[in-house]
């Protein structure tokens, strides 16, 4: 009766294995500086790559939400939408630090308020109680005109310019540059005390219990740093679209959030980035499905969660597995 | 349980910060246009943006089946001085950031115009791209927002909400009504247009004794109207897209309102009275399309087949659309930029939509086709369209 | 006072909608564990069978029948496809949420491709009749949709309390390895709970279709008001459900009435949140708050 997804069966490898933090950074930004620099990708494709990585940023609090601490929610459109707005706001009069940082207060204070409020309910309780909270931002952002421009948003955003690049391209080197980050940040997260505490809480609150940890602090902590890449991510995806909307953070950005660290694997190093480049570049290049496109994601969605439910990671550890026997044997 | 490595995360840490305090926030648009449009001999690409998904689903549609039935017409009479056109229909699903990246797609594609899209959010989001670009973009969205941009790369169709508010003072006047209520939806369509139609009303003179918004998505709406019934106002004006008509219709019998309800051109939504039934009356708006024109009769009686009866206006404007750029394109070649200069002296007084007589006309200085006062006023009785008295 | 008992009335016909969605979802969770982020798109399929039933010219009985049949099949696919991996382990709630809503994206993409996108209505036998509250009117069909979100009430309560099979699905539902050990067979059983679950939501689909315009793209909100009822009775109560939904109406009714419609807005989700804070189990359910998943 255990259940297939990655962190939860006890083989040792998981958990103990110790990757050099700096490798994932690494690949990311050699990755990203090939594409940049020799791929050279047309406009279209650089914007879906810089979107996968404002996505994956933001699914890596989320799993470290749903892989580490366990907790489902459907409201996390709320935090990308306060990184989104404060960054239409405030990036051309303030800068670019102000902006970011706003976003990311804002979205800590709303994650620690609801936490507190909503993180003792039970699993289905507390995914429909954050959908509720979206809900609300949602009709918060389309009334509150005097701050967000109501339903016609904010535009003129503006972007993040970096090394002498402009548009696309400097918003691609920044999302790059905040992954990694963000990257080494779940890395040494997870060899913490406070991320391994996370995971014990999970798979077994007694022991957690008897090891003095405090489950629901956990649990508001993951929330809160779930909130905080959401944020920055949302502040990257406003820079794309040149403006904040509300239309841009509704429940079907929540959803993909959700959907990214699922598909790849809940809890796995890379799964914020092979998810993301199921879940936003994979709709983008099924387009040649034309109206059967959402169908064929809906399907695939579907039969992973029943069928794979570790993700891309249970098919890769599958894989190495294998070849690992074939060599040995 | 090994301690977080202070160090390397404060390391991190600063290094991003120091990465971000030294950057700005770029604000322009250089990057380099992407020399467009297709070879000689292969189809010319003209980019379809729609949002084919989500909440305005159901009007999209009726245009995708609008343009490509067009696009067949136009391909089987020998297409474009011999070359076949093809469109690039995109799903944007209303979402500003997938319609910003789908402006980039069609670009990549090599296509030689944008049409769309419906949502107005969207369209101002696309703006930049679609200058920096260098792209012909014909949007159907109506908000003068878009307009006051003075994009030299954006066209509208027209009328914008300005210039249908034109229309609605000019008939209120006529009608000798003077306390209008005014009911905003709280999308975009009806936000934007909100102060909007406030200054229009006001320069004319006109208070409304009442000021209200509801959600297009309510279930029942009798309760704003019965406001409006109470606030004794002469009229309502109510300002919407489509279906959310019919569920004004529903409270307005409910509420046994009694006053005439003025909307925008999209009340021309056959939805309407499929929904509301014979509730559907007193409801007056301006149709873009006077379907006593002999070339609509015409293009009627051939797609009615494929529509299952009433054609919608939608798919009516989705042919002048087509017919637009593909003027532009056999006068002037698959060209990005000359097809821009040339949209900026076409004239064509044979479409589609507007009164008969009126024409679809843009100059350097005028990037809205058609007009207010092109319109014509109709009006819901008992669950069908006619004519509104004194049109 | 003729003013508030109309919209108070307004506020259970629009509830009803919400309980009857709400239903759907509770018969699932009551039968399973499982919540089902599809029920809206069960409804939407519902009714726009019924929809093409009477346009072909049959009446409303035989529609609302073919409804019924077509979405209690749909039901039993997605039962078994659901209860394929529920034999060999527990399926998380995580796993659950994603699962269901890819099908929602499903269906809601194939009902567009298949019946079109533009908004349906589906006119019940009571079109064109008023109740009058003083002046103002009520349609009749708030009125059928109480009743039906009554009828389809007692129903579910009954099947799940005085029935074997209804018995077992509770088992099921609160404990599979119990359950099993008791006899049940847990795999029939929940196919049983999914197609039970889909025939509530086609008959709610039907039902709900003389108020609400129905279009593929309206599943979602007819699904998260549902859970929004659903939540707030407790989940696995469908007295629970019928409670939250009449709740949520009236109270949005009372706000648009006396406030204005942007508040209405914010109703069902504050309502919720508020219930959950205060009562962690719904106002119907077991308080005790459990670990999160």
């Amino acid at each position: 009766m255990t259940v297939v997804a990655s962190p939860p069966r006890p083989a040792p490898s998981v958990r103990t294995t110790r990757h050099w933090r700096w490798t994932q950074p690494a690949i990311v930004l050699l990755v990203g500086a090939v594409v940049l620099l020799v791929v050279r990708p047309g406009p279209f494709d650089l914007r879906v790559l810089t979107l996968v990585a404002a996505y994956a940023i933001a699914a890596v609090g989320f799993n470290v939400l749903v892989g580490f601490a366990g907790v489902v929610s459907i409201g996390n459109s709320l935090f990308l939408a306060a990184g989104g707005y404060a960054w239409a706001i405030l990036a051309v009069p303030r800068g670019p630090l102000v902006a970011l940082l706003a976003g990311v207060v804002v979205a800590v204070v709303i994650a620690v308020l609801a936490g507190l409020a909503l993180l003792r309910l039970r699993a289905y309780y507390f995914a429909v109680g954050t959908l509720a909270l979206g809900a609300l931002g949602t009709v918060v952002m389309r009334n509150w005109t005097s701050v967000t421009n109501g339903d016609a948003g904010i535009t003129g955003a503006g972007y993040l310019k970096l090394f002498g690049l402009t548009g696309v391209s400097s918003i691609f080197a920044a999302a790059v540059l905040l992954l990694a980050v963000f990257l080494y940040l779940q890395e040494a997260l997870r060899t913490s005390p406070l991320g391994l505490a996370m995971i014990v809480g999970r798979f077994d609150p007694p022991v957690a219990d008897a090891l003095g940890v405090n489950v629901s602090r956990t649990r508001v902590a993951a929330f809160v740093l779930s909130a905080v890449s959401a944020a920055v991510g949302g502040a990257l995806v406003a820079q794309l679209a040149g403006g904040a909307f509300p239309d841009q953070f509704s429940t079907t950005a929540a959803i993909s959030l959700l959907v990214i660290p699922i598909i790849g694997g809940r809890g796995w190093r890379w799964a914020p980035v092979v998810g993301a480049i199921v879940v936003i570049a994979a709709p983008e290049y099924l387009r040649f499905l034309d109206e059967y496109r959402l169908a064929v994601y809906g399907v695939l969605v579907t039969l992973v969660a029943l069928f794979l439910p570790g993700g891309i990671h249970q098919l890769v550890r599958g894989l190495v597995a294998r070849v690992g026997r074939r060599r040995h044997g | 349980m090994r301690p977080l490595r202070r160090t390397g995360l404060a390391a991190a840490v600063l290094t991003a910060a120091a990465v971000l305090a030294a950057c700005s926030t770029g604000t322009d648009a250089s990057t380099q246009p992407t020399p467009a449009a297709a070879a000689p001999g292969n189809a010319i690409t003209i980019g379809i943006d729609l949002p084919l998904s989500g909440p305005s689903a159901a009007p999209a549609e009726s245009m995708r089946k609008g343009f490509e039935l067009t696009a067949k017409e136009i391909n089987d009479a020998g297409g474009v001085n011999g070359t076949p056109i093809a469109l690039d229909i995109q799903d944007d699903a209303g979402d500003p950031t997938t319609g910003v990246a789908l402006v980039d797609r069609f670009v990549q594609n090599g296509a030689v115009a944008i049409a769309g899209t419906y949502n107005s959010p969207v369209v101002l989001a696309q703006s930049d791209a679609v200058a920096r670009a260098q792209i012909p973009q014909l949007a159907f969205a109506i908000s003068s927002a878009i307009t006051k941009k003075n994009n030299p790369w954006v066209f509208q169709t027209g009328p914008t909400d300005l210039g249908q508010i034109d229309g609605i003072v000019a008939r209120l006047k006529s009608q000798g009504l003077t306390k209008p209520a005014l009911l905003t939806d709280t999308t975009a369509f009806g936000a934007g247009a909100k102060p909007v139609l406030e200054q229009g009303l006001a320069a004319a003179g006109l208070t409304p004794v009442l000021s209200d918004t509801f959600a297009v998505d309510a279930t029942d709406l009798s309760a704003v109207l019965l406001k409006a019934k109470q606030s004794g106002a002469d009229h309502v004006i109510a300002w919407t897209v489509g279906p959310p008509y019919a569920t004004l219709a529903k409270g307005a019998e409910q509420v046994g309102l009694g006053l005439p309800i003025v909307g925008t051109a999209s009340a021309a939504d056959p939805a309407v009275a499929r929904l509301a039934g014979p509730a559907a009356t007193n409801i007056f708006f301006q149709d873009a399309v006077n379907r006593e024109k002999p070339q609509v009769k015409a293009i009627v009686e051939k797609w009615s087949g494929e529509f299952g009866g009433t054609v919608p206006s939608d798919a009516l404007s989705a042919h002048d659309i087509l017919t637009v750029i593909v003027d532009g394109i056999r006068a002037v070649g698959p060209d990005r930029a000359k097809l821009r200069d040339h949209l900026e002296t076409y004239r064509n007084p044979n479409l589609l939509s507007g009164r008969i007589g009126s024409v679809w006309e843009y100059s350097p200085t005028n990037h809205v086709g058609l007009v207010g006062g092109n319109l014509v006023w109709k009006q819901y009785d008992n669950g069908t369209v006619r004519l509104a008295d004194g049109s | 006072m003729t003013q508030a008992a109309y919209f108070v009335v307004i506020g259970l016909g629009v509830g009803s909608v919400y309980a009857l969605s709400g239903l759907g979802i509770v018969t699932l969770f009551a039968g399973s564990g499982l919540a089902n982020f599809a029920q809206g798109d069960f409804m939407v399929l519902g009714a726009l069978v019924a929809v093409n039933v009477v346009g072909a010219g049959f009446g409303y009985l035989p529609a609302l029948a073919t409804a019924v049949v077509v979405v209690a099949a749909a039901g039993l696919v997605l039962g078994g496809l659901f209860t394929l991996p529920m034999r060999h382990r527990r399926v998380d709630v995580d796993v659950v949420i994603i699962g269901t809503l890819g099908v929602a994206t499903t269906m809601t993409t194939l009902s567009g491709i298949w019946f079109g996108r533009q908004p349906q209505r589906l006119d019940s036998p009571l079109a064109g009749a008023f109740i009058p509250i003083g002046d103002l009117q009520v349609p009749a069909h708030y009125a059928l949709l109480l009743a039906g979100a009554a009828l389809v009430f007692g129903a579910v309560h009954w099947f799940h309390r005085h029935t074997d099979v209804g018995l077992q699905l509770r088992a099921v539902a609160s404990s599979v390895p119990a359950a099993r050990d008791a006899g049940v067979r847990v795999g029939r059983m929940l196919v049983v709970a999914w197609t039970i679950a889909a025939l509530v939501g086609g008959v709610a689909g039907v039902l709900v279709a003389s108020v609400v315009p129905i279009a593929p793209e309206a599943a979602l909100p007819l699904g998260v008001n549902g859970f929004a009822a659903a939540i707030i009775g407790g989940l696995a109560s469908p007295a629970g459900a019928v409670v939250g939904g009449l709740l949520i109406g009236v109270a949005e009714a009372l706000a648009g009435g006396y406030l204005n419609d942007t508040l209405r807005q914010a109703v069902a989700p504050v309502v919720l949140l508020a219930v959950l804070i205060l009562r962690p189990g719904g106002l119907l359910g077991r308080t005790r708050t459990v670990r999160v998943a």
